[in-house]
């Protein structure tokens, strides 16, 4: 227990210290622009079509779930624009799409880096006169910071088009009345307080899974339970965070 | 001039480095062996503060590097070419790119014309200039190796860390490799640190020769002192026996 203890804490400064080098390398100006924008295509063309499938098929079955509920209680699908834009807006778009990204973008971070990493290759970056830091940490924070807001507003989209789709066609909600459920209910504070969210999802992942790479050892065996292990521990920090990122958000007003 | 003193480095229980001294002058090419484990690219990697020592010094040109961090360290850096034992070629660029990573921070005079320059230390190395668009991983494991050596040179360092360079290689591309090595000494007047357990390479390439064993440097001299040294440690490793006070802790099959 006290070992365990030992560790975290040693882990929480050295991810302090990779953070202050991203920064710095940041705040420096020395980060090459044309890694960051590969990153980006390369995190929107791997995980666009997932992202946007999963969240066409949760806002689906938000509708279908929240128009059959009322049904019952009220004899009609009531309310089922607000029910499905809001959970999308505030919560599902943004943690549905971290859980695709830690899955997808983190695992094949921590698998590159810790693949370089056991095979010298991050040491030989260091005798060329590069920073890994710079070379490889910033384009890839600075790509999933960016990235993951714009896909998270992506996945409220298309689920509630999804919602839509079962709302008009199962439910037979006539669509001005979706829309407006939506328009009324859902404001840009509830936007915002989501994509706050996914900014910070975003962070975790990217922290969490560079990290893994970097510390990793122990030849292909340890690049792969350092892949597993980034992927849980971003999850868990993920949904742990998204409770109390919520109650702060709304304590300073953001999406009450 | 590049002195190690004292020099301790023990992972968990494995007492690797245990007081280790060792000088290397201006210019000249000195060989490092030693047993499989022994500690040699761990020395190599403290040379270029890749590793920090738990005890002793490194000092570069008079520089203590021991604690130097960053950008200090960096600067430091920039005078050492290192070739690593596997390689470490950067496997998302192409052979060309590899060669030319260091350019651009390390010789931006250079970087301009990167294009010969690959060409140019591809045919140090004895390969051919079209090689450069493939990517590592269609290499041959001795290409590889040359590969990462044309990269190690290309910016022209004035120190230059050998981690068994002929290791993999044909006798006739060892030789090859060997010539270039003492070409660059007579040339560029570099200082190589060769780490090698071909004694062939290591007796024609070295000025001096450096035996490590448990921990420290227990034999050193010229190559000709070491070819008829009476120590039994240096005979039995430089003829390869495995009689002798060197027991490798490898199980003979009974
Ligand atoms: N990063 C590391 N973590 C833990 N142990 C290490 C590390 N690097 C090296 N060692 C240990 O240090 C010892 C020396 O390793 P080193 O790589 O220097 O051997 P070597 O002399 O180069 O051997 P070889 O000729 O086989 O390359 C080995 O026992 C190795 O297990
Ligand atoms: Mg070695």
């Amino acid at each position: 227990m006290g070992r365990f203890i030992l560790e975290v804490a040693e882990s929480v400064g050295q991810v302090a210290l990779l953070w202050r080098e991203t920064l710095v390398s940041f705040v420096r100006g020395r980060w090459e622009p044309r890694l960051s924008v590969t990153q980006m295509a390369e995190i929107g063309v791997s995980s666009f079509a997932v992202v946007g499938l999963t969240s066409l098929f949760t806002g689906m079955v938000l509708a279908f779930q929240s128009g059959f509920s009322f049904i019952k209680v009220f004899n009609e699908p009531l309310y089922v624009g607000s029910v499905v834009g809001l959970s999308l807006v505030k919560e599902l778009g943004p943690v549905l799409t971290s859980v695709v990204l830690a899955g997808r973008v983190g695992a094949s971070i921590t698998a590159e880096l810790g693949t370089m990493n056991v095979t010298e290759q991050i040491d030989a970056l260091y005798t060329l006169g590069t920073s890994p830091v710079r070379y490889l940490a910033v384009p890839r924070f600075i790509a999933m910071m960016i990235m993951m807001p714009i896909l998270a507003a992506l996945a409220d989209i298309i689920g509630v088009i999804g919602g839509f789709l079962v709302a008009n066609l199962q439910l037979k909600i006539a669509s001005g009345v979706y829309w407006e459920e939506v328009t009324t209910f859902v404001d840009l504070n509830d936007v915002a307080h989501g994509l706050i969210k996914a900014f910070f999802f975003g962070l975790i992942i990217v922290t969490t899974s560079c990290y893994k790479g970097f510390t990793c050892s122990g030849g292909a065996e340890g690049v792969g339970r350092a892949t597993t292990s980034a992927v849980v521990i971003s999850m868990v920090l993920i949904l742990v965070g998204d409770y109390f990122l919520s109650a702060f958000l709304v304590s300073i007003g953001i999406g009450g | 001039m590049i002195s190690l003193q004292g020099l301790e480095k023990t992972f968990g229980l494995n007492r690797v480095l245990r007081g280790l001294d060792l000088e290397i002058k201006e210019g000249e090419t000195i060989t490092i062996m030693g047993g499989s484990g022994a500690g040699k690219s761990v020395i190599l990697k403290h040379i270029v503060g890749l590793m920090k020592p738990d005890k002793g010094r490194i000092t570069v040109k008079d520089v203590d590097i021991t604690s130097l961090k960053g950008d200090a360290l960096n600067e430091i850096q920039k005078q050492f070419g290192y070739l690593f034992q596997g390689g470490a070629l950067f496997d998302s660029l192409t052979v060309g790119e590899n060669i030319a990573f260091g350019l651009h921070n390390l010789r931006p005079d250079l970087a301009r014309h990167w294009k010969d320059v690959v060409a140019e230390k591809l045919g140090l190395v004895g390969l051919k200039p079209e090689i450069a668009a493939l990517k590592p991983a269609e290499l041959s494991g001795g290409m590889k190796k040359r590969v990462a050596l044309a990269r190690a040179i290309a910016y022209e360092p004035s120190y230059i860390l050998y981690d068994e360079p002929t290791t993999g290689l044909d006798p006739i591309m060892s030789d090859v490799i060997n010539e270039l090595i003492l070409g660059l000494q007579k040339s560029l007047g570099v200082t190589s640190i060769v780490v090698t357990h071909d004694m062939t390479s290591a007796f024609k390439i070295s000025n001096r020769i450096a035996m490590l064993y448990q921990g420290k440097i227990v034999a050193l001299g010229t190559s000709q002192e070491i070819r008829h040294s009476t120590d039994p440690l240096v005979k039995q490793f430089i003829t390869g026996s495995s009689r002798g006070p060197i027991q490798m802790q490898v199980r003979a099959i009974e």
